[in-house]
């Protein structure tokens, strides 16, 4: 039935698609590996590292940076960026602590919080795709924008002790669901969703395909700026729920909160293999990312390294992962 | 088979034509398209019947391209109306092309490379389950079946940039088939394919005009138009010429409306003295590619590679050219043995190569015409070392726009506004500029109108009487027949077969190209 011309290229293409295949399953266990070498390098060091108390830890601060990691991933495989995820977050974590703190909200109050993350999102999605200006512009001013609107909304001052009038609040940053903290159970959530939305749905192979060729995705009658809206909107709404998380841990909320977390996040995206061009790359992929790096962090900690030390090692592990990839993907 | 299927579609068309009561799915009202610069379509009126056929034949920047991209809501004519079933509609973007039913096959492949072959025939319409879940096992099975009609046995799970362009182009095709549109445009679908894949598109082509489908055809293949055609329009220069019933017209009557003029040679093979040995491979092996080529190219020699798109032909000049490692063999040039590892050491021993892709390959699209030319070999174009001041530069592009034809406003225009076949021009400049001993043409007539063709093989002889040798890999038998003085036939990266001119036949050629696979496919049957 086969016919001739495509048995013999078949075969031609078949073992390029051999090393293709081992070079995307090294994408996700590169990371991997170096966080399990990692982990036993420091263990060796420190004892007190392999403990449950310390991975509850590491967890819990590798959870933020998941959060935010799964609306990155979308947004960088579509080929873009948003460097205003912190501000987001910041913004609607003050939003809803507002509402609470000074008009006698409840619980009600998060989805606010969740409601003006998504909306800062299209926001930024408005401007990208009917301005058309790149999202490294956009965001790099409304980063600005939501941060400024934020400070002047709370006057620069933190809002304290949300318990006080809401003592259910802190149930999404400190309580724990069975040995799992609640930041770790929403970010894993948080993860599952994004999986399923890139595995299963029409926007998640858009995501991969509008990075991969814009010109033929379009050209295929995929409305291109509707679902570009929506990646951003996720984005947004990603920052909600870390700001839901990130407040009700820390029982308030500030203008300044989250300021350059939206760096984390991209390097958790690129560390876990994504593509900055787009179109390539995995969610746990970003989740390891973000693991490897809180690992970093605690083990330095544990190890008595200054936070300035942390700082050079955790840039240089980001260069080293991308040159990594960048030598595996010359190879295949 | 083919002459009753010619007969109905032919009988179809002219009834379409002088019945006047039929209205057309679609036309065109004298439309005009501009570019800065450029009247790419000037009052150009079209239409288009149910059950036919359509061929859109002229030279390179004619204006076909722009005819299709304003049917597929790309652009927006500047004057004149598009009418469907005689209403007149507003193709505001691709997505309101396809609703209208209107689906295209773009010249330049439109594929996402990272994505498999099933999700980029699928993209845009994929198939869906309750609850917004994609049906990816309806896609995948969906996906083969398309490409088995097309008579391709390839996986809908490869990644397209693993794929040739001549499987890319079918993945494009199956992609078209899928929308199932009352409208289907072929843009030179079949450039980058070998006749026997073209045949098996067109057999789908007579069966969906049948059906009912309307078809545009935009080919440089004169003899596509007669296989399927039934009326073909000629633009020239952005201007309607005519629109004919294929039957009963002649090429010689098409390519005089196209050019304006006789063409009297298609293949001018000149009688040029052969010299010493310029190239001289041996034994040249990348496992699982190409195993243990050997071969020789004198001086004024045309040796062609032909065989079937998969042979191993491109991989054999990839070689070469230092693009892919070796893991055997060796590479003479004028009796020395050089050491390639890079295009650039392969510049330096005088080799040329015109890669097959040229728009991933061959040229930098956002960069003007003159800046591609230059780039190969920026010291040919008169200026001091290590300088290139635009003067040079200008100088020499204007010296290829005129003895290749280029067709563009100006040497700064960029290379992505120029028509497809331009383009193909501009990697031909940028070559030659090189002044290489050795060229090694990848399909170098690729979408190349028949006019140009012929210029081209004029520069070839040129290249040959000042002392080069070109190794020539072409999909095109005449051409292979017309021009090579010698010619290796390859198969599963092999050579086996060699012919010289005068003994070459398309038979032969064809039955070596193809003969072990057909044995396996008996043996495995
Ligand atoms: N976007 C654009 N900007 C500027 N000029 C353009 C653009 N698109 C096409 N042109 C010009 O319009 C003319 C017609 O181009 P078109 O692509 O329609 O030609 P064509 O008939 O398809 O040629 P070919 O056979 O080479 O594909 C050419 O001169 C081309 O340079
Ligand atoms: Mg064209």
């Amino acid at each position: 039935m086969t016919s001739r011309t495509s048995t013999a290229e078949s075969t031609a293409v078949a073992g390029e698609q051999r090393r293709i295949r081992i070079g995307s399953v090294w994408a996700t266990f590169g990371p991997l590996l170096s966080l399990i070498i990692l982990s036993l390098l420091i263990w060796s060091q420190e004892s007190v590292f392999m403990t449950s108390g310390n991975w509850t830890n590491i967890a819990r601060q590798a959870a933020l940076m998941a959060i935010l990691g799964v609306g990155m991933t979308f947004v960088i495989l579509t080929g873009g960026i948003d460097l205003s995820v912190g501000s987001i977050l910041a913004l609607s974590a003050v939003s809803g602590a507002l509402l609470i703190d000074r008009h006698g909200w409840g619980m009600e109050a998060v989805l606010v919080t969740l409601g003006v993350g998504m909306l800062c999102g299209l926001i930024n999605g408005l401007i990208i795709t009917i301005g058309r200006i790149p999202p490294f512009i956009v965001t790099l001013g409304t980063m600005q924008i939501f941060r400024g609107v934020a400070s002047e909304i709370t006057a620069g001052e933190p809002i304290s002790f949300l318990t006080a009038s809401v003592p259910n609040f802190n149930i999404f940053g400190t309580r724990n669901l069975g040995p799992f903290p609640a930041p770790v159970i929403i970010a894993f959530c948080t993860f599952v969703v994004g999986f399923l939305i890139l595995r299963y749905t029409r926007l998640g192979l858009y995501v991969f395909a509008i990075g991969g060729n814009e010109t033929a995705t379009r050209f295929s009658g995929v409305q291109i700026n509707r679902y570009k809206l929506a990646v951003y909107t996720f984005m947004g709404l990603c920052c909600g729920v870390a700001a839901v998380m990130l407040s009700s841990r820390l029982n308030s909320a500030k203008a300044d909160f989250a300021t350059g977390e939206e760096l984390n996040a991209i390097a958790a995206v690129v560390i876990g293999g994504t593509s900055l061009f787009g179109g390539e790359g995995t969610l746990v992929g970003t989740m390891i990312g973000a693991l490897l790096m809180a690992v970093i962090r605690n083990g330095l900690t544990l190890m008595h390294i200054s936070a300035f030390y942390q700082q050079i090692v955790i840039g240089a592990v980001i260069i080293l992962a991308v040159l990594v990839d960048q030598l595996r993907r010359r190879k295949s | 088979m083919t002459e009753t299927l010619r007969d109905q579609g032919a009988g179809a068309s002219p009834g379409g034509v002088q019945s006047p009561a039929r209205t057309p799915v679609l036309e065109l009202r004298n439309v005009s398209k501009r570019f800065p610069g450029v009247v790419a379509l000037d009052d150009v009126s079209f239409d288009l019947f149910a059950g036919e056929v359509h061929v859109l034949v002229g030279e390179n920047g004619a204006g076909k391209s722009t005819l299709v991209k304003l049917l597929s809501g790309i652009y927006q004519p500047d004057e004149g109306e598009i009418l469907m079933d005689g209403a007149p509609i507003v193709l505001r973007d691709p997505h309101a092309a396809q609703t209208h039913g209107i689906s295209t096959v773009h010249q330049e492949l439109n594929l996402v490379p990272h994505l498999d072959v099933g999700k980029n025939i699928y993209l845009g319409r994929e198939p869906m389950r309750a609850g917004g879940v994609i049906d990816w096992s309806a896609l995948y099975r969906g996906a083969k079946e398309q490409l088995l009609r097309l008579n391709i046995g390839l996986d809908p799970h490869h990644r397209v940039s693993t794929l040739g362009v001549a499987l890319q182009q079918m993945t494009e095709i199956a992609k078209a088939l899928v929308a199932e549109a009352r409208v289907l445009i072929l843009d030179e679908p079949t450039a980058a394919i070998t006749a026997e894949e073209a045949e098996q598109l067109f057999q789908i082509v007579d069966l969906l005009k049948a059906q009912g489908t309307a078809i545009i055809l935009i080919s440089h293949h004169l003899e596509d138009a007669t296989r399927v055609g039934d009326r073909a329009t000629v633009l020239r220069d952005g201007r309607y010429v005519d629109t004919v019933p294929m039957a009963g017209t002649s090429h010689r009557d098409l390519i005089r409306m196209m050019v304006g003029r006789d063409l009297t040679q298609q293949y001018p093979k000149e009688d040029i003295p052969i010299g010493a040995v310029a190239l001289e491979v041996d034994g040249l092996t990348r496992h699982g590619v190409i195993e243990d080529i050997s071969f020789q190219v004198r001086t004024g020699e045309i040796v062609a590679l032909a065989g079937l798109v998969g042979a191993g032909r491109s991989e054999v000049a990839r070689a070469i050219f230092g693009i892919d490692p070796l893991d055997g063999g060796t590479i003479r040039v004028a009796g020395q043995e050089v050491k390639i590892g890079t295009p650039g050491e392969a510049i330096e021993s005088g080799i040329a190569l015109l890669p097959e892709d040229r728009k991933q390959q061959g040229l930098v699209l956002l960069l003007p015409v003159a800046d591609n030319i230059a780039m190969a070999a920026p010291g040919q174009t008169g200026a001091p070392r290590g300088l290139l001041p635009p003067m040079a530069k200008l100088r020499t592009a204007r010296r290829y726009i005129e003895s290749l034809k280029i067709k563009t406003p100006s040497p700064r225009q960029r290379v992505m506004y120029l028509s497809g076949g331009n383009q193909q021009k501009v990697v031909l400049a940028k070559w030659m500029l090189t002044h290489a001993s050795i060229f090694i043409f990848d399909e170098p007539t690729r979408g190349i109108d028949v006019g140009a063709k012929v210029e081209v093989y004029r520069l070839m002889n040129e290249l040959l009487r000042g002392g080069a040798a070109i190794v020539m890999i072409s999909s095109e038998l005449p051409e292979v027949l017309g021009m090579a003085d010698r010619i290796m036939v390859m198969r599963e990266g092999r050579i086996v077969a060699e012919f010289d001119h005068a003994s070459a036949t398309q038979e032969a050629i064809m039955s070596h190209a193809a003969a072990q696979t057909h044995e396996v496919e008996e043996a495995a049957a």
